[in-house]
């Protein structure tokens, strides 16, 4: 085992955005963690599409997640890695569980089950990316 | 329109090599072509269906098609990532039984040992990129992911788990081809080194060099050839992704290609005396177990335990060859030595201290990409005649 690395240092490559997607990169520069919402299923999804992955139809919104969720599942990767780091789905309180890492505490700590809160992590140069920690 | 009895394998070709720095990849290919065609008593000039997917160099399946200097009427460069070998076998079968080839030729082949590349990651243009990259997904945590929601909603243990590597090892040991030959305990898997909670060194496959070949035909031309009569009876495919974020880790898509492919053959799991399972990691195959129906959802701990999939020892004889954990897993992809397994089990071919007595019924499952966001599933039933 190797000691617990409670601050992500891992470097994150920069995300590159695309038309679909600015207006979710654009709110993350500022801060803001947003989802998308179809008004059809009334469902909402995530990564954010123009098309609802769920039911189809092309009446999505967007809209500001509360940032609180529950960890699914995670794996602590030891090996293969330049320092130890956790990945996991996260089950944001508006539904979707979505892939993230957790950080902000030692990694053996994280459970299933778990209360966590989003914290924006910085990338090389881009907008930050939404990561989760305890709350 | 069913494939079920439409087509047969006749040639299968499991390359001998686990490490080839003074190969190319395409020659690979060529080799494992050349293999399963001696295999099945063909000549290259006969085939006219040819089938591979991304370990295949070049774009798609032309620059293979032309590097072997084959003359096609159908050609496949369907990805699933490991499983495509056998859903190819499942397309084969689906464009024999059209009339729209003959004699079909699948190949894997690949060098990651000598050329030291690991799993190519998700590509900058894919939807997902941006979403994904950069919380570090690699294969062994995106398998861990799901073995630790298995673990938390039924109870698996890594015990359990090691049993399949146990199951795996015992076969290994007589297969002077296996990269680990050496029969290895419980104990001993859980004194490995976590690569990605909750999962071992010894609950990962082996990264060799290699591949392999098949060879899919009419029922008339393989009634003229003289090896033992293997016939495709069923095939099923699936993907399944994390859906937008109703994802469910503890479910793999062998829960649709699995049953689609039991019931185009008309038979169930407890019909089936063998079984290639993809085993990348020990949780890959106690997933597809459950998928398929050799038990229920949630009980693949207690069905795998205590030698289950042990030949001679278990209910359930698995991976008779050591599988992906012992044996192979040629340019990281493992759905082809599933199905060369598979035919040596029907065709009485196996390492005799491995051979399941009267094997006439085998399935060959399969999972390709990454179980714990997007992956494909091929699940084919094979019958001795």
């Amino acid at each position: 085992m190797v000691d617990n690395q409670p601050i992500q240092t891992r470097k994150i490559p920069t995300p590159q955005g695309n038309p679909e997607t600015k207006p979710f990169w654009d709110a993350a520069a500022e801060g803001r963690f947003l989802i998308k919402r179809c008004t059809a299923c009334d469902k909402a999804h995530y990564y954010p599409r123009s098309l609802c992955p769920l039911c189809g139809s092309d009446e999505t919104v967007w809209e500001e997640a509360s940032g609180r969720g529950t960890i699914y599942t995670l794996s602590v990767t030891y090996r293969g890695t330049p320092e130890p780091y956790a990945i996991g789905y996260v089950e944001l309180e508006e539904g979707p569980r979505i892939l993230t890492n957790f950080t902000g505490g030692p990694l053996e700590a994280f459970a299933i089950g778990d209360k966590v809160g989003l914290v924006w992590t910085p990338t090389e140069g881009g907008p930050p990316v939404p990561m989760f920690c305890p709350s | 329109m069913s494939i079920r009895g439409k087509a047969y394998i006749v040639g299968a070709y499991e390359h001998p090599t686990r490490h080839a720095p003074d190969k190319s990849t395409p020659q690979l290919h060529a080799e494992c072509m050349v293999g399963a065609l001696a295999d099945a008593g063909l000549t290259r000039d006969d085939i006219d269906g040819y089938f591979c997917a991304g370990d295949a160099p070049g774009f798609g399946a032309l620059s293979m098609a032309d590097y072997l200097g084959l003359k096609l009427r159908h050609i496949d460069s369907t990805e699933t990532g490991g499983s495509s070998y056998i859903v190819h076998v499942g397309h084969a079968a689906e464009a024999i039984a059209a009339g729209h080839c003959s004699i079909a030729l699948i190949t894997l082949a690949g060098r990651p040992r000598s050329e030291n590349v690991r799993r190519p990651g998700m590509g900058a243009a894919s939807p997902e990129a941006d979403f994904e990259n950069p919380y570090g997904g690699q294969t062994s945590n995106l398998y861990g992911m799901c073995a630790a929601r298995h673990m938390h909603e039924y109870g698996t243990t890594s015990q359990q788990l090691a049993w399949i590597k146990v199951a795996a090892s015992t076969h290994a040991q007589y297969n002077p081809h296996a990269m680990l030959q050496n029969v290895v305990t419980v104990e001993e898997v859980l004194a490995s080194p976590i690569i990605s909670t909750p999962l071992h060194r010894l609950d990962c496959c082996v990264v060799s060099d290699g591949g392999g070949a098949l060879i899919v035909t009419t029922p008339e031309i393989a009634r003229s050839l003289k090896r033992p009569l293997v016939k495709v009876i069923g095939s099923g495919e699936a993907p399944k992704g994390p859906r937008g974020g109703e994802l469910d880790l503890t479910v793999s898509a062998a829960a649709w290609s699995g049953p689609a492919a039991f019931a185009e053959a008309g038979v169930t799991p407890g019909d089936i005396k063998y079984a290639s399972v993809y085993d990348s990691f020990t949780i890959t195959v106690l997933m597809q177990l459950e998928d398929l129906g050799f038990c229920k959802k949630g009980e693949g701990g207690p069905f795998v335990a205590d030698g289950n999939l042990i030949s001679g020892v278990g209910k359930l004889p698995f991976n008779t060859d050591g599988g992906g954990l012992c044996n192979n897993h040629p340019t990281n992809r493992g759905g082809i030595t599933k199905v060369i397994e598979a035919v040596r089990q029907l065709r009485g071919e196996a390492h005799p201290k491995v051979q399941v007595a009267n094997c006439d019924l085998a399935v060959a499952t399969g999972i390709g990409g990454a179980l714990g966001t997007r992956h494909g599933a091929g699940t084919v039933i094979l019958e001795r005649e």
